[in-house]
């Protein structure tokens, strides 16, 4: 019968730690789509994301005999690679975003939108990280929280902002034919007084 | 973008834990209404938009390749500095051999000496000791393997002494993680005293304490399923 995968994952990092040469390996194969996929969403560029994949196994591979089995070895891998994606974002030079380059399709053309790869990549490094796991890998806000390493309310208002960022970002937003009187005054000026609503400090729980 | 006039997909992230009269005032308000709509909206839009570029990403081939190569270095670089627990009774059978082909040289050599220059048992270990070659220096670096392995209660297992903290953990485990284990026991023909899932708070895997009529031992294993042959470690337990 096999294993379910949670128990051969640590079957095959127990493996890995005593010496196998192979057990690794497997274990990398098993989710590298998923690492690389965190990775490409959370640094966009693919080079940044490469390099971060790799440092993050090599870490891994360094750090199995410490793993305490707390969570499962998914997690711990996800962590690493957040974690190392992270870092090197911290490391970037920021460059600054001109307001007046980014399209806004709800005044300029409704039929252009940002890439939402693009958008993403406006987002601050945590709020992108949540939003990449939980909206875009599945994972649950449990999880998700165990793989950042902060409390669930933290991922949950991380996402809520990144949302927000987001859609301000993305929607093509065309006003209905409302009688509200935000709307009627410009629906632009309606959607930013509501985002800014949505961030201020204490919205968000 | 209509929808479910009964669902608000801000209700779980705009909403949560807003006071009831607060909620009471936008259910009545036109205004509030409104916006929460255009929230609604933007919330299902942005969903969607996701979704998008939601799913599997494959690896590039190029960086699989990469990765590869990187774990292969790491491989390599740890079979310099660690021997692998199932490799290390290699140099100890190449200890061994030496050890042997000296003491029946010594026992050749020693009474033609004179007496007060050691056993040929001393003589033997130094000579081993002396035995030129890295894998007799890598043994003395494994954790008594050698003596641990005479003490292990399977005197077929291959599997070296469990490490001390697993061990002092061990003296102390009774009961525990369920029926992790009774596949060691039932194969040793012993009862299963206890285990501990993982094995340490720095270990992966599991530790399994068994009871026969030989007394007791200690088992480090992969998983809960694991047999005497997959055992990481063994020691008897006093």
């Amino acid at each position: 019968m096999t294993p379910p995968v949670g128990e051969d994952d640590r079957r095959l990092l127990a493996e890995h730690v005593a010496g196998s040469p192979d057990a690794f390996p497997t274990l990398v194969r098993r989710y590298q789509d998923r690492l690389w996929a965190v990775a490409l969403r959370t640094l966009r560029d693919p080079d940044d994301a490469a390099d971060a994949l790799q440092d993050a196994l090599v870490k891994a591979y360094r750090a199995a005999p410490g793993f305490r089995g707390e969570s499962a070895v998914s997690t711990w891998l996800h962590r690493i690679v957040v974690n190392s994606c992270l870092d090197l974002l911290r490391r970037r030079v920021p460059v600054p975003v001109d307001p007046t380059e980014v399209p806004d399709a709800r005044v300029e053309d409704p039929v252009a939108r940002l890439d939402v790869a693009e958008a993403l990549a406006q987002l601050p490094p945590e709020q992108r990280a949540a939003i990449v796991l939980v909206e875009l890998q599945g994972f649950s806000v449990d999880d998700a929280a165990a793989v950042l390493g902060v409390p669930n309310g933290t991922v949950k208002s991380r996402c809520f902002r990144g949302r927000a960022r987001l859609a301000e970002l993305l929607v093509d937003y065309a006003p209905r034919g409302s009688t509200h009187a935000s709307r009627t005054s410009g629906n632009q000026a309606g959607v930013r007084d509501v985002s800014s609503e949505q961030t201020r400090p204490g919205r968000d729980r | 973008m209509s929808g479910d006039p009964g669902v608000h997909p801000t209700d779980e992230h705009l909403w949560a834990g807003t006071d009831a009269d607060v909620l009471a005032h936008v259910d009545g308000c036109e205004a509030c209404r409104g916006h929460r709509q255009d929230l609604d909206d933007q919330q299902r839009v942005v969903t969607a938009r996701l979704a998008e570029v939601a799913g599997p990403v494959p690896v590039p081939t190029e960086l699989q390749q990469r990765i590869a190569r990187t774990l292969a270095e790491e491989a390599a670089q740890r079979s310099e500095v660690v021997v692998p627990l199932h490799r290390r009774s290699r140099p100890l059978l190449i200890a061994a051999a030496a050890a042997a082909v000296v003491v029946v040289g010594v026992g050749i050599v020693v009474p033609q000496l004179p007496s007060g220059t050691g056993s040929a048992d001393e003589q033997a270990v130094v000579a081993a000791e002396d035995a030129p070659g890295g894998d007799v220096q890598a043994d003395r670096d494994a954790p008594a393997a050698g003596a641990d392995l005479a003490e292990a209660p399977e005197a077929g297992s291959s599997a070296p002494a469990l490490p001390p903290d697993l061990l002092a953990a061990a003296q102390e485990l009774s009961g525990g993680a369920g029926g992790c284990g009774r596949s060691l026991a039932t194969e040793l023909g012993a009862t299963l005293v206890g285990s501990r899932e993982p094995a340490g708070a720095d270990r992966v895997g599991v530790l399994v304490v068994v009871e026969d009529p030989g007394g007791r031992s200690a088992w480090w294993l992969p998983t809960c399923r694991s047999t005497a042959t997959d055992a990481f470690g063994v020691s008897a337990l006093r």
